[in-house]
Parts: C-alpha cells; structure tokens; sequence
C-alpha cells in the first residue's frame, strides 16, 4: 500500500454502521495496519444521519478523510449515499449503494419529496469511479436479521473493494464484536457472493 | 489486577481516558452523561467492581465535581469527566476549589468539548477555565495519548494539591484506534481519617491565590520535562505550525499531502501555562508560524502575548486572529491544509470550503434529514396538546423548554420555544410569570424531564414558588436520562441494589405549588385536559406527566406484537383535506401516500401505543378489533 485506504460508511441510526467500523478496525489491526475509526452522529437514534470513516494506514492519522480521498463507500441509504459522496468521494472512490431508501420526516408525510434513486444514481457516477448499487432486503429477509445490513455490505467490500483487508481477517473482527456472529457470517458471505456477481 | 498487556487494543478515545484513569489507581469518579462525555463514566461502571473503585452519576456536574473533591482531600484519586457545557454548571466550585486545594488523592477533571456542537447547543471553548482557574490543562491528540496524559495528570495534582484538566474534544473521545495498555497498579493510596487544614480561602483569598500562582508556575516546568510536547522536523524548515489535540494529526497529513517539506510541525499536548522554553525553541528561526486549535485562539494568544516581550519580533503568526484559520466550527484535514498552504505563501483569507459540485438533475438530491421524536415517544403526546392548547389561547402561550429529548419540541411546530443551559425553561418561567403587572396576559408554560428536574430545575422552581410567579411548570417524567442513553437518576423507578430513590412528587409537594396536578401522558385526551385546566387557574402550578420512553422499552427487550395492530380505515379518510396524523401529529411510524392521499402505518416502526386513534378526527384510524 502506497497511501492509506479510506472507507466511508454512510447511513442512518439503527443500521449498524458504527459497529461496522468497530469490526473494520479489528480487522485492519488483525491485518498489520494502524487503523483509526472516525464516528459523526449527533442524535443519530432520533433519525439522524451517521457516518463512519475508517482509515488504514501504517501510522497514526487523523480521524476523519480528507475531501475526494474515500476509496470505498458503503452507502446504507440512498440519500445519505449522495450527501457523503458529495464531498468525501472523488475518480478514485469505488462507491456501493444500498437501495432501500429511509424516508426522512419531511417526506414521509409529505411535505417534502424523496429525490428518485435514479437521479441520486447519475449524480454518483459523475463524482464517483464506479458505482454498484445493490438491493439487500431479500438476503436479510432470508436470514431473519433485519439488522445485519452492515455484515452484508462489509462482504461488498472485500468483493469489490480491492482493499487490504481479507475475508478472513473481517470475520474474526465480526467474531471479535458480535456474541452471536454465526448468522452475521453468514450474511457477511452472502455479501460476498452477490457482490462478486457484479464485479 | 497488576498483568500488564503488551498487545495493543482497539479503544475509543473515551474507553483509553477510561483506561489511563485505572492505570492512574484512581478510587472514585462521578460524573454527569453528557455526549460526547458519556462513555468515560460508563467504562469505569463496568470496571468498577473488578478494580474496586467507586463510580456515580452525580445529579449534576457541580455536584459530581464536589463529590470528587470530597474523596481527594481525603486521600482517594478521583477523576470527574463532563461535557463542555457540564462544566459551566461546576465552574463555581472549580474556581474556588483551585485555591483551596485538593488534598493528597489527586483531582483530574476531564472535559469533553464538541466543536460544531455535534451534540451540543453551543461550541464553547472550555480551556479558557483552565486558565482561568490557574490550573494545568493537557489536550491528548491521540487514542494513545489520551491514555497516557491521565496517569501523568494524576501525578501533577498529587504533587501540586491543585485540579488538573484535560481537554478531550468530540472527535478524539469518538474516534477509534490502536492503544497500548499499561498496567493498573496494585492500591497505593490509603483513606485518611482527617481532612486537611485550610479547604477554604477566606479571609484572605488572595494569599491562596498566590499559592496557586506558585504551585501552577511549578506545573509549568514540569511540563518542560513532560515528554509529551513534540516536534516533527521538517528540512531547513522556515515555518512552524503550532498543534494542539487532534488537529496535529490533521497538520501532519496536511503537510504530507502538500508534499512540502520546509515546516516544522509541533504537537503541544500541555496547553496551560505553556511549556514556555520549549515554545522559545521551537519559533527560533521560523518566518512563519501557523496555530492549529479548535475553537478559539487558546494557544495562539498565550504565545502572542509570550512574543511581545521579545523586541522586535521578526516573525509572522497566522492564526484565529487574522483570519487564517476559522474560528467557527471543527477543523479537518482539509482545512488545515489549506491554512498552511497559504501561510507559507504569505497569504491570509479565510479557509472556507468551496461550495460543491453536483451535476443538475433537476431535483434537490441533498435533502435534510430533521431530528425528531421516535415512534410512540409520548413527549410528542405532550407537545401535541400543547399545540391544541395554544391553538384554544389564540396563540398566546408561551412555552420556555429545556434540555434532553424533549428539546425537540423545537422543531415540532415551534411547540418548545426557548433552549438554553438546564434548568433555564423554568428560570426564565419564572421571570415571566411577573409580567402580568407591565400587562403581560400570555399563559407561560416551562416544560422539562426528569433527569433535567433534578439537575437543575429545583432552584427555579422554588423560586417561582417564593416570588409567587404565574406559572404552569410541566414535568415530562419517563424515568430515564433518555437523550445520553438512559442513565439511571434519582427519580428512576428501578434503582441499582446501593441507590435510594428520590421521588419528583415529593419534592414538588415539599416546594408547595397552589396546583399540583398529575397525569398520564400516554394518553392525549386527558393530558390536554390538564393543561388547560392548569392553565387556567392562577399562581403557580407543577403538571406532573407520567410518560414512556419507548428506545428503552425497546432496548429492555418489550415486544409490541400482544397489543392490538393499529389499522387504517379508507372509507372514514378524509385524505388530504385533512393530514392530521401524519402532516401534523407526525408519528414516524406513519407514512403518507402520495398516490392514494391517505397514511399507511409503518408495522416494523409502531408500538401500537394508539395515540393516532385519538388524533385522527374521523375514526379512520383504529385499534385492530
């Protein structure tokens, strides 16, 4: 590695992000690496947005990456996908995208209207390297854990990402987190398994 | 436990402030939750029983600060971790007890700022109570370093018998990286039976102030030999910038980034009194010397003021001062960068971002993401009636908030419209409530939770009590300190095996208002009932509501799938004309259909509390037969 890699997670409350940094950072330790994990969230359990950055580097950096220099995006949410992008991403960002799409306040009653996937999807292009957009209900709906959103994507990460981490050193980070990792596993190479299809 | 482990582990800021203060032997910590705090406290709960040490949540932050005290002057090491803003509440005994002493335990203070105010009302610079209070102050810029300057700080207060702080910010105390644990040490301190001589400062305060003057004068040069100030050299460097907490991580990727080599980079950790030799040092023979800081000019005036006792001073300083850094919000990478490219080109404008470059499609894509109340939360239930309220007065109510969960209620159609410190909501009530004789015939209302009650609240209170203020103070009760993640407090009604159980009732009865009415807040009907007739009657009234918080109940394992579904009926709908529920009350877990124009119920988010059955005027919304 000749510069540090950055991963950007982006979404809302509730969907594991932060523990998803926590499993990246155990990883790139397992790996050699003096990972430092980033988290911005301010009421995120009361809607709010949340945002994870993990930096791999072979020394200390600071917690946050700097404008344009995200090499993988994993975005939990459509709108959350853009507004990290925006800034954050840039030619060299690798960016995959979850579908589903968490109304905010304003458009689920009404008052204001969710941007179409479609648009969001042609502004990434613009900023982005490549882009994959990906639909994870069905593999969480067939495992029963709604919440493992985050296992599945981390699976896109080693799938699509070419990054310094390996399938085996993100599992025993996910062991290292989670009590019961069997199902998280699981869904984790599932994520792997899609996402390779799309390489 | 005394095995020291070499492996290094992955902790948050917070967790390795936690860590250092179990290296340091401390005995006792009490604290106050506070984002982005929080975390410093709680890691010592779970180690509390392992190590033997004893760890509160103290009613508020100047009580939790005196607690500490108490356990210093009698020899036990005791760490007070706080927010920003938790330290305005505790700076009246900190700038009293910096004179007086704290004994031979050892006192460290460890505050958490939030630049941007992430999850803060205000973005204060809480170094300036440092120098205030005379004390030495320490910024860690690492995970590592966080650990390591707690330990130290313990050291310094034992020696000099004076607070020492440490000034951690939102971005280290939540960021995550790679830490080196040292070992805890086996108990080396003793309780002493006594207290020691002279905690006071009268009569002549300032002969202790000329103590404090010498003990923190000798902090100063220990600072010198500290080892935690360092530089990272550049070649035939003719700048310097100067870092203190996680900005120096920013300078040197900055520096990096620029791919420049002629810059000296400085990570000054001891940020009060200046390590002044090494500061003299290091701006020998620069042209050029840029401050790194978050928020205000802390460090850069302190050297300013150092300089102008130098004779004609050939060197530039760039900083806060003249624009070439912000003084507004966080730092980043980013913006540090740019400070010091135009530093070194002898330039100064203002380091704002460019504005970005998203391609048109035609529709706004950045849409804004407001905060609100969870599905069920029955502070919305509260704020719905008294928006109906307000509505029944014509518009004349005026509602002073406060601090917690129910702050939200500012962005629910204005329905909270004051927010300042804790407790302010019936503090300025109770300035309100004497207008009636200027003319004044609003209805004032301060509304506040549980938690914020007993931290602040009481005195105003009483005081509208004493001064007879027209007044209805409304107590959003759900037993939890929700906003930081549920701590208990002194009213929760499950308290740990060693707590006693204050209640709210019996204070406010005690306190003695003309009106002291209870209710239930889950249901809207009769809580508007209440208000009204609260309201309505003269003097001081308390409206105690009892309500629930649902992210607790969720996070204790209660299911919602025994109570009856919530079902929408589309022949009773009056669709759009009408809105009610979703338009206005708003729950989350209400959706509107822009297709068909009526709400659907969002199953995965609703807690079949029912309270839309009450909102919605047309019986289309029910409770499942």
């Amino acid at each position: 590695m000749d510069r540090p890699y950055n991963i950007l997670i982006a979404g809302v409350g509730g969907q594991g992000n932060l523990l998803a940094g926590s499993v990246l950072a155990e990883a790139a330790a397992l790996a050699g690496y003096r990972p430092v994990v980033g988290e911005i969230y301010g009421a995120s359990r009361r809607g709010g947005r949340v945002m994870t950055h993990v930096r791999i580097w072979k020394e200390d950096l600071g917690p946050l990456i700097p404008a344009g220099h995200t090499d993988f995006l994993i975005g939990l949410e459509p709108v959350e996908t853009i507004w990290a992008a925006d800034v954050l991403c840039s030619e060299r960002s690798v960016v995959v995208m979850n579908k589903a799409v968490v109304p905010t306040l304003s458009t689920l009653t009404g008052l204001e209207k969710y941007p179409s996937v479609e648009n969001i999807e042609k502004a990434l292009k613009e900023i982005c390297g490549s882009l994959f957009v990906m639909d994870a209900t069905d593999t969480l709906n067939e495992f029963n854990n709604p919440k493992a959103l985050n296992m599945f994507f981390l699976g896109s990460l080693v799938a699509l990402g070419k990054s310094p981490l390996s399938k085996e050193q993100i599992t025993e980070g996910i062991k290292k987190n989670l009590r019961n990792p069997a199902s998280s596993i699981a869904i984790f190479e599932r994520g792997i398994e899609i996402s390779s299809k799309l390489a | 436990m005394t095995n020291p482990e070499s492996r290094e582990i992955v902790l948050s800021g917070n967790e390795a402030l936690a860590r250092g203060a179990l290296e340091a032997g401390i005995g006792f910590c009490a604290s106050y939750p506070g984002t982005p705090s929080t975390e410093i406290a709680t890691t010592l709960m779970k180690e509390s029983s392992e190590h033997d040490i004893y760890v509160e949540w103290s009613v508020n932050e100047k009580v939790a600060l005196e607690a500490c005290a108490g356990a210093s002057w009698l020899g036990i090491p005791a760490l007070c971790s706080m927010k920003s803003l938790g330290l305005n509440v505790a700076s009246d005994f900190l700038l009293n007890v910096n004179l007086s002493g704290t004994g031979s335990g050892g006192l460290v203070i460890i505050v958490c700022d939030d630049p941007q105010g992430h999850s803060s009302s205000n973005e204060q610079d809480s170094r300036f109570y440092a120098k205030e209070a005379e004390i030495p102050l320490l910024e860690p810029s690492t995970c590592q370093n966080a650990k390591d300057v707690v330990p130290y700080a313990f050291r310094l207060s034992q020696e000099h018998q004076i607070p020492v702080m440490i000034r951690s910010t939102t971005r280290l105390s939540h960021s995550r990286a790679l830490v080196k644990p040292g070992k805890i040490p086996e108990r080396d301190w003793k309780v002493s039976q006594i207290l020691p001589d002279n905690l006071y400062n009268i009569p002549y305060p300032y002969h202790k102030h000329g103590e404090l003057d010498e003990k923190t004068g000798n902090a100063s040069a220990d600072f010198e030999m500290s080892g935690f100030n360092n530089i990272t050299k550049g070649t035939n460097a003719d700048m310097l910038v100067i870092a203190s907490g996680v900005s120096y991580l920013y300078a040197l990727e900055a520096v990096r980034l620029l791919d420049i080599t002629n810059v000296d980079v400085a990570n000054l950790v001891t940020t009060y009194p200046l390590p002044l030799s090494h500061i003299l040092q290091w701006i020998e023979n620069k042209k050029k010397i840029l401050f790194v800081e978050e928020v205000a000019p802390f460090v850069e005036e302190q050297v300013l003021a150092l300089v102008a006792e130098l004779q004609h001073d050939p060197r530039d300083f760039y900083g806060k001062r003249n624009g070439a850094m912000p003084w507004i919000g966080e730092l980043n990478t980013d913006i540090v960068k740019k400070a010091i490219k135009n530093t070194s080109e002898g330039r100064i404008y203002n380091t704002d971002r460019e504005i970005p470059k998203i391609i048109d499609t035609g529709e706004s894509l950045l849409i804004t993401r407001p905060l609100t109340f969870c599905a069920g939360c029955t502070h919305r239930n509260i704020y719905w009636a008294i928006r109906k309220l307000r509505n029944r007065l014509k518009g004349k109510l005026a509602v002073a908030g406060d601090i917690g969960c129910y702050s939200l209620g500012i962005f629910y159609d204005n329905a909270m419209e004051t927010m300042q410190a804790m407790g302010s909501g019936i503090g300025t009530a109770s300035g309100m409530g004497q207008l009636k004789r200027f003319g004044f015939d609003t209805k004032v209302i301060a509304v506040a939770g549980d938690s914020t009650f007993f931290h602040s609240c009481i005195p105003g209170l009483i005081n509208a009590r004493n001064n007879n203020a027209d007044l209805t103070f409304v107590i959003m009760d759900n037993a939890t300190s929700a906003m930081t993640g549920f701590q208990e407090h002194p009213g929760s009604k499950k308290q740990s095996f060693d707590k006693h159980r204050v209640s709210i009732e019996g204070i406010v009865e005690s306190i003695g208002p003309d009106h002291f009415l209870k209710g239930d807040a889950t249901d809207i009907p009769s809580t508007l009932d209440i208000l009204w007739d609260a309201v309505n009657r003269e003097g001081l009234k308390v409206v105690l509501l009892e309500g629930v918080c649902k992210l607790e109940e969720q996070q204790r394992g209660v299911d919602y799938a025994n109570l009856k579904r919530i079902v929408h009926f589309s022949e009773n709908c009056k669709g759009e004309k009408c809105k009610i529920c979703a338009g206005q009350f708003s729950c989350t877990a209400l959706g509107w259909n822009n297709e068909t124009g009526q709400p659907y119920i969002i199953e995965h988010l609703c807690t079949r509390c029912g309270t839309c059955v009450d909102v919605c005027p047309n019986d289309a919304l029910r409770e499942e037969e």
